[in-house]
Formats: structure tokens, sequence, C-alpha cells
């Protein structure tokens, strides 16, 4: 009861205050442009590579006759598309590729980031709904209950409230409440904004697993605002000027915020370096050319294949052979090569993973990390979901171009190069359709993310609350 | 006078004994030395790339200027392998394709590392073929996304979003402090005028970012191994575009302190222009560039489609090729050759001119965006000062695109060479290999004018420090 008496007085009084009105319309004002415009963004993103798949599978249709092999070379593509909950957090879409070349003989990266397209703004962010509540919101807060206690102590308000039997717990949980509450008044139209453009865009039929994720985004970030405002009520209360809370608070959210990630990262990338672009491909021209080219059957690994392949069939040559041999040949190159750019993908793959683990373990002190993970794998913007994606696109690939393989193999002989299969070939191969995971495997990759945010809130709410109870919350008190 | 002198030395003197000058200087010296070292260790990564790459070129290039002059008369050497050698060596198609190829490489200027710019959304090298070019380039370096989304720990991000912070930390509280400690009557009875006081404790306070800006741009002379000789103009400029950066978040101190609020107004209004001028406005400005003037790529699949792709006969590729190139026609030259490479160069061709319009809009749309950067950077301080620094250190975006239009005129000047040797069915001599077009890149950033973009950044410091002087006049 006294409790809520306390959140009341917090809030009434906070809200009343013009500069209270100044900084969070600011902030509510950010917070729905950041949607509004990450929401447009989304929706012509979306809608051009819905489009340019479309485009793609036309164009692989619309082959003329050919022959299997150069219909490989040709190619199609696979452009990614932009998860339901994106246009919340961006994440790392920005920075990755936005299509993938599928041919055959090679796995090539997903290329044209929109990175690439800006200007030198895109090194100070991008506004979006999680910058916000990542940044700014925690800023507001700060600017809050920065002088919650240290106000009342420099107005000799302090003691009066206390000699009237109000525990110094109920004094503090009852701010911490009313200082949430003011919180949500600035955060909550944003959310329902949000949610009503994801509901819209989705036809109002979203899918249980986009409405799980949207749940924990708002859960995730509930449980972040709680812990800033949890943390800032108690540094207010142990300092002794309202000053000194303000410079401690700030110097924390400029560490957490802007020095920390930004170290991290580029100490990540000192640590643990990776080849260049050169050093990659010569590395996988090294290891193929130790396997059989698809294009040439004369070397070791060739003649093995095609000892095998005679013995098989039981014939002396490859002519007598019922089936292409050269369709063989490729296909088994095809495995290969796909095993070798498995091998090294895989290898610079975990590099970048080490280099992130710095940020995901700094996250065990630093809240910000590990929300920042959470919501960009939430959002389906991460890099695990970007991987996902390249990988299932790597799995048509290798199908598409073995179901061309296949059909050399069977539909001509060996050394017909000259034979083309029919237009109606095109449209039995399948279509590429990219399904995001569900919510569950999002939170499996970054459930270090998820403990680290845990165990600080139980360490800092512990903390807190043993302050409390030793009575040491207010040293002057 | 002396009362002047007085208020200074008793601010140097409050400043060293307290605790915060110390915390704040240690802070921001470790930053700036971390910065010099990352931006040290980043480019070194990168030259040493670029020394792989030449040592790999020169390698290829010695093997076949070697095989070239084989004596073919000479019996020991007609085995098919030696033949097979000299025959490449000699062909103009292989030296230009599949085995000369040339690495066309964006150098790092001695400023990079103060500044790395977009120097990891961009690939700073690239190899040369004699294929279409617009195949070759929109490659993209490895990196990791999640590095590249936050970005640099550089010099520029230190001068750009550290440096304020710590002039404000050093100043929120120049006058408040006085009425908070109860000087302020004591100060005032000086005779010395309020705008002298704030301007002297202010003016302290920027000599010592200043000193801290010319001792970390001095050490990068010797860290970076900067040749003051030929390079000294450029990091003069550098150094300053970030005084004069210093000196605009001095101004807002001034503007904001004129206000005489206490010291936590002014630390909250301090840190909210900063927030406003280097973190709001600019991440705003790039979402609604975004949507405003959208930039779509997924047309350009065809940039990296095989050219395999092409369908047309030979003689319908061959015909316009030889309208637009009528030197390369010898109609009489009817033998036939196996493989004929002409129509791979017609075909190629035809790629570049089919993709150019589709290049051109694109860059075209990238440049309207710079425009409109560009239009608005005389608000926006932060944006201003990094266009300045990645410009004076050759890392942004347009001194990419400069690099790229140099690797298409080198793609043109190396095709140039080869092409009327396989259109003749010439073979290469060894004395042709000393004659190949090399490749020299010239950077834009010995060229890059400040003057605009340190003007604008003047008159806004002189806007918002009047402001303050007005404010405190009327106190």
């Amino acid at each position: 009861m006294i409790r809520r008496l306390i959140a009341q007085n917090e809030f009434t009084q906070t809200r009343r205050d013009r500069r209270f009105v100044v900084a969070g319309g600011v902030v509510l004002l950010l917070l729905l442009v950041a949607t509004w415009t990450g929401f447009r963004n989304y929706q012509s993103l979306a809608d051009k590579r819905a489009q340019a798949n479309q485009t793609a599978r036309a164009a692989w249709l619309g082959q003329p006759e050919k022959n299997p092999h150069s219909a490989a070379h040709y190619g199609t593509f696979a452009f990614r598309p932009k998860s339901d909950l994106s246009f919340l957090d961006f994440g790392l879409d920005t920075y990755t590729g936005v299509s993938v070349y599928l041919e055959g003989h090679r796995q090539n990266d997903a290329k044209f980031s929109a990175a690439e397209d800006a200007t030198v703004l895109i090194r100070f962010g991008e506004m979006t709904v999680a910058f916000v509540l990542q940044l700014l919101i925690p800023l507001l807060i700060i600017f809050l209950c920065f002088s919650t206690f240290t106000r009342e102590r420099e107005e000799n308000t302090l003691k009066l409230v206390l000699s009237q039997g109000v525990s110094v717990a109920d004094l503090y949980w009852g701010k911490v409440r009313g200082m949430s509450q003011l919180v949500a008044l600035v955060v909550g139209p944003a959310l329902l904004l949000a949610g009503g453009l994801l509901f819209a865009q989705t036809g109002f039929s979203a899918t249980a697993d986009t409405l799980l994720r949207l749940g924990l985004f708002v859960l995730i970030y509930a449980l972040y605002f709680f812990l800033f405002i949890a943390g800032s009520v108690f540094v207010s209360a142990r300092s002794e000027s309202s000053r000194s809370s303000l410079l401690t608070l700030l110097s924390i959210w400029i560490v957490a915020c802007v020095v920390l990630p930004k170290a991290t990262a580029n100490l990540g990338e000192s640590l643990f370096s990776v080849p260049s672009n050169y050093a990659f491909k010569r590395l996988i021209h090294e290891d193929e050319e130790k396997g059989i080219d698809g294009h040439n059957p004369s070397n070791a690994r060739a003649k093995e294949l095609e000892k095998k392949v005679l013995a098989q069939y039981g014939v002396d040559s490859v002519s007598q052979l019922p089936v292409n041999f050269d369709g063989i040949v490729m296909q088994e190159g095809e495995k290969y090569t796909s095993m070798v750019y498995q091998k090294h993908f895989r290898a610079l793959q975990e590099q970048f993973q080490r280099q992130n683990s710095l940020a995901t373990v700094v996250g065990f002190v630093n809240p910000y990390l590990a929300v920042r993970n959470l919501s960009m794998g939430l959002s389906g913007s991460d890099y695990a979901h970007f991987l996902d994606f390249k990988g299932k696109a790597e799995q048509y690939r290798f199908g598409l171009v073995e179901r061309l393989n296949n059909q050399m193999k069977t539909f001509s002989k060996t050394g017909d190069w000259e034979k083309k299969v029919s237009r109606e070939f095109w449209a039995k191969t399948p279509d590429f359709a990219y399904q995001l995971p569900s919510v569950g495997w999002a939170l499996r990759q970054h459930a270090l993310s998820g403990l680290a945010l845990l165990l600080f809130g139980g360490v800092l709410l512990w903390g807190i609350g043993r302050s409390l109870s030793n009575s040491t919350l207010l040293p002057a008190a | 006078m002396n009362g002047f002198l007085l208020i200074l030395k008793n601010d140097w003197l409050r400043l060293t004994r307290g605790r915060a000058l110390k915390i704040l200087a240690g802070m921001a010296l470790l930053s700036g030395l971390y910065a010099l070292l990352y931006g040290q260790t980043y480019v070194r990564r990168q030259r040493a790339t670029i020394a792989e790459l030449k040592r790999d070129e020169q390698a290829r290039l010695d093997s076949l200027a070697t095989w070239a002059r084989l004596d073919t008369s000479v019996a020991a050497n007609r085995t098919a392998d030696r033949r097979e050698k000299w025959a490449k060596a000699t062909s103009a198609y292989e030296v230009n394709v599949p085995e000369g190829y040339r690495f066309a490489v964006h150098d790092p200027s001695a400023l990079t590392p103060l500044s790395l710019g977009m120097r990891d959304l961009f690939p700073y090298y690239q190899d040369v073929w004699g294929r279409a070019i617009f195949r070759q380039v929109f490659q993209q370096e490895i990196s990791n996304p999640q590095k590249l989304s936050v970005g640099h720990f550089d010099w520029a991000f230190v001068v750009i979003f550290l440096l304020p912070l710590l002039l404000i930390a050093l100043s929120y509280n120049l006058l408040s402090a006085e009425n908070e400690l109860g000087t302020y009557a004591l100060l005032r009875s000086q005779p010395v005028t309020i705008q002298q006081i704030v301007g002297a404790k202010l003016a302290l306070r920027l000599l010592l970012v200043v000193g801290f800006l010319v001792v970390i741009t001095g050490l990068a002379v010797p860290v970076l191994g900067i040749d003051l000789a030929e390079d000294g103009g450029l990091l003069a400029r550098f150094l300053l575009v970030s005084v004069v950066y210093s000196l605009f978040w001095g101004a807002v101190i001034f503007a904001v302190v004129s206000f005489e609020k206490t010291s936590a107004f002014n630390a909250l209004t301090l840190l909210g222009c900063w927030l406003v001028l280097v973190v709001a406005l600019p991440t705003l400005l790039q979402q609604l560039l975004t949507i405003s003037q959208p930039i779509d790529r997924t047309t350009f699949e065809n940039l990296v489609r095989d050219e395999y792709g092409q369908e047309q006969p030979d003689s319908v590729v061959l015909k316009p090729y030889y309208a637009r190139h009528p030197a390369y026609y010898f109609p009489k030259d009817t033998a036939k050759r196996d493989p004929d490479l002409r129509v791979y160069y017609a075909r190629n061709e035809q790629v570049d001119l089919t993709l150019a319009p589709l290049v051109d809009q694109y860059e075209a749309a990238v440049t309207a965006r710079e425009a409109t950067v560009s239009r608005w950077n005389g608000l926006l301080p932060a944006v201003n000062a990094l266009e300045l620094f990645n410009g004076l250190a050759g890392t942004s975006a347009a001194a990419h695109r400069d690099y790229i239009r140099q690797v298409r005129n080198f793609h043109g000047r190396w095709n140039g060479f080869f092409l009327p040797k396989v259109f003749k069915n010439e073979l290469l001599t060894p004395a042709d290999y000393a004659r190949f077009p090399a490749w020299r890149f010239q950077s834009t950033a010995p060229d890059f004018s400040i003057g605009a973009g340190l003007l604008k950044l003047l008159l806004l410091t002189g806007l918002v420090f009047g402001l303050g002087w007005w404010r405190l006049g009327r106190g």
C-alpha cells in the first residue's frame, strides 16, 4: 500500500515536471519516428526482395533449351526475405549481403549489403526502435532517476519521510515502481504502434512464432529497463549529491553503451584475425586442386572414379557406359568442392563467432550487450539468422546442381555436350523458399546472452536487496 | 588584468588538485593510444595482404616473362610441357586474362590509420582481368558484420565521439561550481566581466584538450611512421579540423553555461546536445535517407551472373563489336582459330555496355545521397568533421568511387594493350613484357579541400558562441 502511494507520488510529481514532458516527449517522438521509418524501410526492402526472388525464378523458368550443365553455370539467385520483426531491430541486416548467386562448382558469399550504398552517416548507426530502446531509454531513465533520492536529501524531505515510519525498502521500491510507470508511459505508445504495424503487415494473421518473438522482445526490454531503473535509483540513493549521482550514471552509460560495444568488437577483430578474400580464395583453390575438377576428368581422382564406375557397370571404357560419365564426374566434383567450401566457410564463421564471443562474455557485466544480442536474435536480424539463410541457400544450390548433373548423367551419353533438356525441365526444379527458424532456435543461439542478462539482473537485485536489508542503502540516513 | 590571471591560476589549481582531471586525462590518453594502435594494426594487416598480392603478381609475371624468352629453336625446349608454357606466355589472351591478371590496389595513405572511414566496407584491392569489368568490381572484402555494425575505435572516433564528452566533463560546472561552493559573489567582485571569467575558464580547458590533440597527433608521427616532409601538410590539416571541432564544442559549452543553471542541469543539457548532434540527428538522417532516396541493388544480379548466360550467336555479337572497333576488323583474315577468342572479348564488352547504364544509375543514386548529406552537414558538425577526416585520410566513399573509376580506366588500358594483338593474331614478345600497362594508384587525399567544411564548422561555432556571449552579457 505504502509502496503504491510512494510510486503514485513519484509518478505524479515527475509527470508534472516540464523537463520530463520535454525529454519524454522527445524520446517518444523519436521512438514513433523510428517505428514508422523502420516499418517503411522494412516494407520497401521486403517488397523488393520478394519481387527479386520472383524475377530470379522467372529468369530460371524462362531459360531456352540448353545443356543442363550450362544451366548450372547460368545459375539463379536467392534473395534473403526480411523477417517480420526486423523493422524493430535492423540488427546486422544492413551489413550482411542480400542475395546469394547459386551456381555450379562454387559457393558464393552473400553480396550487395545495404551498407555499401550508405554514406558516411552509416558510421553513426541507424535510428531504429532497438537503437532508441537500447541507448536512449536508459538515458531517459538516468535523467528521471538520478535525483530521486538525492533531491529529497538536498531538500531535507528524506528524513521527514523516513520519520513517518516508511521503511527504506518501501521508499526504494515505491520509487522504482513510480519510475517504471513513467517509462511505460513513454515506451507504451510506440510499442502499441509497432504491434499494430506488425499485425497489419501480416494481414492480422501473425504466426504464433512471430507473436512469441514479439512477446519475448517486449519482455527482454522490460527487464532491461527495470534493471536500469533499479540500478539508477540505487545509485541515487547511494550518492551524496545529485551531481555525483548524475556523473556516476552518465559515466556508466557512456562506458556501457558507447565505449564497450566498440572496444570489444575491435579487440575481438584484432585478437582473432580472418584471412583476406584473396587468401581465402587461394586456400579454397588449393584444396580444390587436391581433388577432381568437374571439367577435367584426367587427374588421379578422376581416374579412380572412372575405375569405380566402370567396375560398377561392368564395362571396359566410358564409351560403353549406359550413362553420361561427365555427369557423374561433375557431381562428384560438386560434392568435393562443396566439402572444401564448407570447410573454409565454417572456419571463417567460427572465427567470426570467436570475435563476437568477446562481446557476449562482456554481456555478463554489461546488460546492453546481452540485450543487443537477444534483441536482434528475436528480430531475426542477427548473424545466426543470416548463416541459417546462407546454409539453406547452399542446401538448395547443391540439390539443384545435383538434379542437373543427374539429368546430364541419365539423358545423354559421355561426351555429348550438345544435347539439351526441354524448357519444361526448368519448371520441375523446386523453387527456393526460405523459412525463418523457430523462436526456440533463435533463443538457443543466444542462450549465453540470456543467461548473462538474468545473472546480471540477479546479482544486481541481490546486491540491492542486501543493501536494503542491512540498512546500508542510504549512507547519510 | 591581475584579477583575471588570479582567476585563471585559481581555476588551474582547482583542476589539477582534483581527481577528475587526472582520471579524465588518463582515460583520454588511453583511448587515444588504443585508437592509434588499433588503426596501425588494421592498416598493417591490409598492407601485409597488399604485399602478398604484389609478390603473387610479380612471381606470375616473372615466370611468364621467363617462358616467353624460351628459345623454341633448341630441340631440348620442344617438349610438350615447355611448349605449352611458352604458348601461354606468348598468348595475348592467356596473359590478359587467366595468367597475367593484375592487382589494382587502393593503397592506404599515411593518415588512413587515423580515420579508417569506409575502408572496411569496400575492398581495397581488385584483380583486373581482361573480361567484363562490371563482373569484377563490386567485390566485398571478408569482414565480420557485427564488427562492421559497430565501426572502428580509431582516432577519428575518439575525436568525434569521446572528445566532446571529455570537454563536457571538464567544463559543465565551470560557473555553476562557483555558485554551489559559495564563491560566486567573490568572483563577481573582481574587476572582470562574466564573459571574461567564463571565457578564461573555458579557454583553459580548451587548451588542455588542444594539448591532448597535439600530443596524440604528434605521437602518431613515430607510431604510424608518418613522413612529415611528405604528409606533414595533410597531418596539419587533420589536426586543424580536430581543433576546430573541439572549438565548436567549446562554444556549445559556453552557450549552455551562459544560462547560469545548476551543474546537474548543465551536465544533462550538454549530454543532450551531444546526443542530438552526434547520435540522434545523424542516425535519423541516415534512416530518412534510406526511405526518401532508396537504392535498389536487387537488379544487380546480372553483374555477377556468368557470361554463359549469353545465348546470342557469335555473328550477332561480333557485328556491332566491329562497328565500334573498326581497327580490330580484318576481313581478309579468315583463317580458323582454335580457340577463337575474338567473340569472347565481343561478348564481354557487350556485357559491360548492357550493365553500364545500371551501374551509372546506381552511382548517381549514391552521389545524390552524399549530396544530401553535404547539404545538411552544416548543421551536423560531427558528420561534417568525419567527412573531413575521411577525405584527408582517403577513406571516404567518394575516395572509393574514385578508386573504382581508376580501376575501370586501368581495365581499359590493360585491354587496350592486348586486344590489338588478339585480333591481329600476334604473339607476345619478351620485349612486350616491359611495356605492359602497370597499375598506379592516385590518391584523392592530397588534393582534398577542407575549406568549405571547415568554414561551415567555424560559422556554426561562431553562431553558438555568439549566443552564449549575448546571454552572459544580458545577465
